[in-house]
């Protein structure tokens, strides 16, 4: 299934049926199933995916402390030379509306003509608007071992 | 005034839903930037009960080492009798609110004494706080070391 399409159906829950939803596990679930789609997206740098994930306000902190607009996240997955992203030991937090995902990521790709690998905790925050999850907030520290 | 005491005013101040749209987002702003420094100031003052109030009991709080905690892991972390923070402070905060969840992103400074060793540290932090009950409270912290 191409990413976009995937997106869409991952993406276009009806609130009534939000409403019905009484499993937090299927919302869960969701939720890491669009983890994964934006690691995806961030390494095939399908940026029509991303700019459905993350909201307008989107702000996210990168390893290095870096703040960075959705704008600012979008050109840097442009101009990006990974060849891995992935996430793993995601655990989902949901209060109602709102989830918080947290987890490893792994990275690996070539910069300056060297290969890197980068493993790190992220924490993101969803939240339920307009009858779809979008992530507004992002923030990665990586870990030294 | 007493931290616990700060936590009480602003609680009690701004009474949520007082006021609808952008004038509720501007009430809700002030709120939370005073929250942030009421939760400096416990953090300084070792004052556990204060932090009670403003944290979720199921808070996810990542520190800039990449350790995830709970909050009773944060708060015996904050209680810690060899370590003794001189100064807290936030800057640089900016906070987007959605509704009942709102983002508050700044720069932390902290430095004072840790096993009579000086410390200091300078991090970018996220929090995601909930409106529940009345009130908000923190459910998610996020710590990434910068350069001094």
């Amino acid at each position: 299934m191409k990413a976009a399409t995937l997106i869409a159906a991952l993406m276009l829950v009806q609130p009534a049926l939000f409403a019905q939803e009484t499993a937090a596990d299927s919302v869960a679930s969701k939720l890491v199933a669009m983890e994964n789609l934006w690691n995806q997206a961030s390494k095939s740098k399908d940026l029509k995916v991303l700019d459905q994930i993350l909201d307008e306000a989107f702000v996210y902190v990168d390893f290095d402390g870096r703040l960075m607009t959705k704008a600012e996240v979008l050109t840097d997955v442009k101009a990006s030379t990974m060849d891995q992203v992935v996430a793993e030991s995601m655990v989902t937090h949901l209060h109602g509306g709102t989830a918080v995902i947290t987890g490893i990521f792994r990275m690996r790709g070539i910069k300056d003509g060297k290969p890197f690998q980068k493993r790190g905790r992220f924490v993101d925050t969803w939240v339920f608007k307009n009858g779809v999850w979008v992530c507004v907030v992002s923030q990665a520290t990586l870990l030294q071992h | 005034m007493r931290t616990i005491g700060s936590i009480l005013l602003i609680l009690a101040t701004v009474p949520a839903g007082m006021a609808q749209g952008t004038a509720q987002s501007d009430s809700d702003r002030i709120r939370l930037l005073a929250m942030e420094s009421a939760w400096n100031q416990a953090v300084q003052q070792k004052d556990l009960k204060a932090l009670r109030m403003l944290l979720a009991p199921e808070l996810v709080y990542v520190d800039h080492d990449g350790k995830v905690m709970t909050r009773e892991q944060y708060l015996a972390d904050v209680g810690l009798i060899a370590k003794r923070p001189q100064q807290v402070a936030s800057e640089s905060m900016v906070v987007h609110v959605y509704g009942v969840v709102a983002i508050v992103s700044g720069v932390y400074r902290e430095n004072g004494v840790r096993e009579g060793k000086p410390y200091s540290l300078r991090e970018r932090f996220t929090d995601t706080w909930l409106h529940r009950y009345g009130s908000w409270t923190c459910v998610a912290s996020h710590s990434t070391r910068i350069g001094n």
